[in-house]
């Protein structure tokens, strides 16, 4: 070390100087990060709810149907084929596989994801594959909308 | 039904592990029956802590199906009860994270408190530790990297609807260039719950040949108190926020050094 360096330090010693401070852009980003992090549930219109949903978990589609292929909501378009071919997928393996927690099928970058939760099935698609425990945190937000905010139509009748 | 508390954190070496086990003794000695449970099935450090490494049931094999939680139960230092998880690099690829939640509700009754010392990270393991819980304490040190990873986890802890109770910033040295609480929060949104100083006594604890958590070995340590109060804010007994006392410059070190020789004459 040289001399100048330690005379320097020992100036910044004795005046106890510090050089450091906030790192203010890095704030300026989380903060912009924070705020694209927040979802307002408190509608009372289903479709509107199922978006904000879909945005809060980071996937495509969200689609709730009963174990017989009723539809019961959806977040993109009417689902009621994709409700259909959804539940037959999961009837299908869980004959195979009784003690199937959830079904996953990925093409190239896309998930299908089939979980079952409290007597419905909720298909969900994505770009990237979704634990049980996600799944079951999303089912659990969606089911505690369906019950509370809305007023469930009867099986077949298309709430969303 | 005690209060299930996840200890999670995003950024890995904020002294997560050492706030769980010292902050588990701290609510043991105000009278709470409290369990930990080290669910870094991967990489597991609570144990070698609270020196129960050689434990031959753990949350492996819980996880696995092969034994109960209550055989992996085990009597800690300080009076806790404490869930080792494995070494073995084997029974970690086999065990299933996302059964805790089910063994974890299995004791909820048992306990006053059940604290979860979560990894590092927003994987798998982590999920499942926060999904255990019904909320999250987020250790946090006052720098920028750290504040950006612990406000990941609160995301994720808010999407698993795991309710995110506070932050418990750690290390804190009181120089300049360090986020200051209030900055914190106001990132953060979220309060700070309490406030532990940078204190070489955490560090020497694991460098004892018998390993003892800090609360137990140094009690009167600046972080052990400070741990002691964050224990009675947690157990209902509120108390004011740890001071963290700021490092004295020359000046003021002369002149208490002055001051010192003159009191004793």
């Amino acid at each position: 070390m040289g001399l100048r360096k330690r005379f320097k330090r020992m100036i910044d010693w004795v005046l106890d100087v510090d050089d450091t401070s906030l790192p203010s852009q890095q704030f300026a980003c989380i903060t912009d990060f924070l705020a694209h992090q927040r979802y307002d549930l408190s509608s009372n219109e289903l479709s509107e709810l199922m978006a904000t949903l879909k945005n809060k978990h980071l996937v495509d589609s969200v689609l709730v149907t009963t174990p017989t292929g009723q539809l019961l909501a959806a977040s993109e378009g009417d689902g009621v084929k994709e409700a259909v071919l959804s539940s037959a997928l999961f009837n299908y393996v869980e004959s195979e596989l009784a003690s199937a927690s959830s079904v996953t099928v990925q093409t190239g970058p896309n998930w299908l994801m089939i979980y079952p939760f409290n007597k419905k099935l909720f298909v969900v698609k994505s770009k990237s594959g979704l634990s049980n425990i996600e799944l079951r945190a999303l089912c659990r937000e969606l089911e505690n909308v369906l019950l509370k905010r809305v007023v469930l139509a009867p099986y077949g009748n298309k709430v969303a | 039904m005690g209060r299930i508390i996840t200890l999670a954190s995003g950024k890995g070496g904020v002294g997560k592990t050492s706030i769980t086990a010292n902050l588990g003794i701290a609510l043991v000695q105000r009278g709470n029956k409290v369990l930990l449970v080290d669910a870094d099935v991967a990489m597991a450090n609570l144990s070698l802590l609270l020196g129960m490494q050689s434990s031959p049931i753990t949350l492996h094999d819980v996880l696995l199906g092969e034994a109960t939680i209550r055989d992996a139960t085990y009597d800690g230092p300080g009076g806790v009860h404490f869930i080792p998880s494995g070494l073995s690099l084997d029974s970690y690829r086999r065990a299933d994270p996302e059964r805790l939640e089910s063994v974890v509700a299995q004791v909820a009754n048992d306990y006053d408190f059940i604290l979860i010392d979560a990894p590092a990270g927003i994987e798998k393991s982590v999920l499942a530790s926060l999904s255990a819980a019904r909320e999250v304490l987020i250790i946090v040190t006052p720098d920028s990297p750290s504040v950006a990873d612990a406000l990941k986890t609160k995301i994720v802890s808010e999407r698993l609807n795991v309710h995110p109770m506070g932050l418990i910033l750690n290390f804190v040295r009181g120089e300049k260039g360090e986020i200051k609480p209030d900055e914190l929060m106001k990132m953060m949104e979220l309060p700070i719950y309490g406030t532990v100083p940078y204190d070489d006594e955490v560090r020497r604890s694991f460098l004892q040949e018998h390993i003892m958590p800090l609360v137990l070995r140094k009690p009167q340590a600046p972080a052990a108190i400070a741990i002691q109060r964050l224990a009675g804010k947690l157990s209902g007994k509120t108390e004011e926020m740890v001071a963290v006392p700021k490092p004295e410059g020359f000046f003021a070190r002369l002149l208490k050094s002055i001051r010192n020789l003159f009191s004793k004459k």
